[in-house]
């Protein structure tokens, strides 16, 4: 049997229902993969609004939850990555520490286990795999 | 991979990243088609807009004119858009085979 790993596109903003959407089926994908089975995992790509996922000053009040640690705790227990295209970050206020001091803006804001990277990265991802969907 | 990408929201940002996506696909093989809808237009329009300077390029990146929606008002833009840029968009076909994309994005 031949299986293909699903892409997230993650690219609404972390309020959109959409987002929501994003998390529980990454969540209920992951769950229903056998424990020792590796070659199941799960590729996730934030974009546009979707960076805004990985501020981590983005405060959300108690009652809300809160995507960012949703997705960085899902990160953890699968050990998934968290690409952020770069350029659409920057262009929300989101950066890291390189990105900072290249482009001279004080301080950084990018929540631990995500990462600034090219939109490369996801047409290369994209090359590997044959189901994408955007949320 | 082949895709639709659609631009709708009237924003610059979103309407340049939507257009950035497909060409970086594009760059790297993936069969890229652009629907324009309405509400772009007039970021289309604007010279100083990043649209309308990618829609201008859309043939150094071996992509197809961008479809533009069957009605009056693409007919109007086509013709108020620099001819260079007017090559760059054609009408969206009556019957879109939309079983021979793969994915639809829309930004």
């Amino acid at each position: 049997m031949t299986t293909t790993t699903p892409l997230l596109l993650v690219t609404a903003d972390p309020s959109h229902p959409l987002a929501h959407l994003a998390l529980r089926y990454a969540r209920a994908y992951l769950s229903a993969r056998p424990a020792d089975d590796s070659s199941h995992t799960l590729n996730v790509f934030f974009y546009g609004d979707g960076a805004h996922t990985a501020n981590r000053l983005r405060w959300q009040s108690a009652d809300q939850l809160d995507m960012t640690k949703a997705w960085q705790n899902l990160a953890e227990q699968y050990q998934l990555s968290l690409p952020v295209c770069v350029s659409t970050a920057l262009g929300r206020g989101i950066s890291d520490t390189d990105n900072s001091a290249r482009h001279q803006l004080s301080g950084d804001n990018l929540a631990a286990g995500f990462t600034l990277v090219g939109l490369s990265e996801l047409a290369m991802m994209m090359q590997a795999d044959g189901r994408l969907m955007q949320f | 991979m082949k895709l639709l990408i659609k631009l709708h929201t009237p924003t610059e940002m979103a309407s340049y990243e939507g257009c950035a996506l497909a060409l970086t696909l594009a760059t790297f093989g993936h069969d890229v088609q652009l629907y324009l809808d309405a509400p772009v237009f007039g970021l289309l329009m604007q010279p100083e807009s990043r649209l309308h300077g990618m829609i201008q390029s859309l043939e150094l990146y071996d992509m197809p004119a961008a479809w533009l929606p069957d009605d009056v008002f693409s007919g109007w833009v086509t013709g108020m858009l620099p001819t260079d840029l007017a090559s760059q968009l054609i009408l969206v076909p009556e019957v879109i085979p939309a079983a021979d994309f793969e994915q639809i994005l829309t930004f």
